[in-house]
């Protein structure tokens, strides 16, 4: 099929799509889904560590399209993360660890819990040493 | 020997997964996001996947596959028109248009969105109190970022950093302003940015263009695993960093500058 022809089939689906669309929203009152945001960040949560009486969490958390930020977080309630992968708990501490727009960035060593500051203390290795690979990270106390 | 032989067991595993191409991206796109329809979005996602896998082993390309590539990016014009996000859309189909816009002719964007956004607004107030210092203590006041260390360390731009990054939006890291993650508009046009000004001397007022300068490209596959969720409907198609980036190589797309500009007039006192 040629070029031509893909494009008018192309544009013709969207046409009756979008009036199917348009029916569909006249008469659909009720969603039976969440509605996320267009770009939902990508979550993992790497470690959990109780201290005190208190449970932390560890979360990764991957924002942005073309221009992505990763960074960890810290949680002193469970995060409980619905489908869009937003949280009601509001993090205590977060901090950017790697930006595709910069060119200064280092690799992650150790993740340490300072639960008297409810903050995170991150290490890096030196410029050009470790291998990126955040997912394998733990929360970790000092000794 | 052994790295040759790696590959050519990645390349046959690859081909194992392989997958019919999807003639109409639009259509399965549009079917999933507005039918739930989860097996259109299967039947993209099984080529999308195919396709990032034969990009990993540095297989070649078919011109069907290339031109499915072209195509959900322009769907992606397509949607993000319809869901509201013009800006996201313009530079998606940007992208694939191949002009390759250089930072000395950057595609311009209407920088609406970025000039409401609280933290572009509050960063604006203290870079103006920051221009007007520079200037009566005989310093450049004409070129200044908001990524500038001397204006980060002072005390009204140290709140920058503590505004609500969900609803405000924040200053993070190296003073790079992060867009409200809750305005999906420009969230999605831009998730980061920095502010820069030029700023000019007349009579009593000074008179300030303000700049965002921004970059579209992606991270390869060698150097990141990163991945982008759509949200198309109740589920997720997954586009891979890597694989946008390859499309550079395969000269089906191009990066480009793109630069978002707006000019102020103000009271020089």
């Amino acid at each position: 099929m040629t070029k031509t022809v893909k494009k008018i089939v192309s544009i013709s689906a969207a046409l009756v799509l979008g009036l199917l669309s348009f029916i569909s929203y006249m008469y659909l009152t009720k969603d039976n889904y969440i509605k996320c945001n267009m770009i939902v960040p990508t979550i993992s949560v790497l470690d959990k560590k109780s201290v005190n009486g208190k449970t932390y969490y560890l979360v990764r958390k991957i924002t942005g399209s073309h221009d992505k930020l990763d960074e960890l977080v810290l949680y002193d309630k469970n995060p409980n993360f619905d489908s869009c992968a937003q949280s009601k708990i509001v993090s205590v501490y977060s901090e950017i660890v790697y930006d595709t727009e910069s060119d200064d960035n280092l690799v992650v060593s150790n993740v340490y819990l300072n639960s008297k500051k409810n903050e995170l203390d991150i290490k890096f290795f030196p410029k050009g040493k470790g291998v990126h690979n955040l997912n394998n990270l733990k929360l970790e106390l000092r000794k | 020997m052994a790295v040759a032989q790696q590959l050519t067991k990645k390349a046959k595993a690859c081909l194992a997964k392989k997958s019919e191409i999807p003639m109409s991206p639009l259509y399965h796109m549009g079917m999933a996001a507005q039918f739930k329809k989860e097996s259109h979005l299967k039947y993209v996602q099984d080529a999308l996947n195919f396709l990032a896998c034969k990009a990993q082993v540095k297989l070649p390309f078919s011109e069907d596959d290339k031109e499915f590539l072209v195509e959900v990016y322009e769907a992606f014009w397509w949607g993000g028109l319809w869901v509201g996000y013009p800006e996201a859309a313009k530079l998606a189909s940007h992208y694939v248009s191949m002009e390759g816009n250089t930072k000395s002719n950057p595609l311009m964007v209407d920088p609406t969105i970025y000039r409401e956004a609280p933290i572009v607004i509050e960063t604006m107030k203290a870079m103006k109190r920051y221009i007007l210092e520079q200037k009566k203590n005989n310093r450049n006041f004409q070129n200044i970022k908001c990524s500038d260390n001397a204006f980060d360390q002072k005390p009204y731009a140290r709140k920058l950093w503590n505004m609500n990054e969900n609803t405000q939006g924040r200053m993070v890291k190296d003073g790079v302003l992060r867009s409200p993650q809750n305005n999906t508009r420009l969230h999605r046009a831009d998730g980061h940015f920095y502010l820069n000004t030029i700023t000019k001397e007349s009579g009593n007022s000074l008179s300030t263009t303000w700049r965002i300068d921004s970059y579209y490209d992606f991270e390869p596959f060698e150097k990141q695993q990163y991945y982008t969720n759509i949200s198309l409907g109740a589920i997720n198609l997954i586009i891979y960093d890597g694989l946008s980036e390859y499309m550079v190589r395969l000269g089906v797309a191009k990066p480009f500058w793109y630069r978002m500009e707006w000019k102020e007039v103000w009271n020089n006192t």
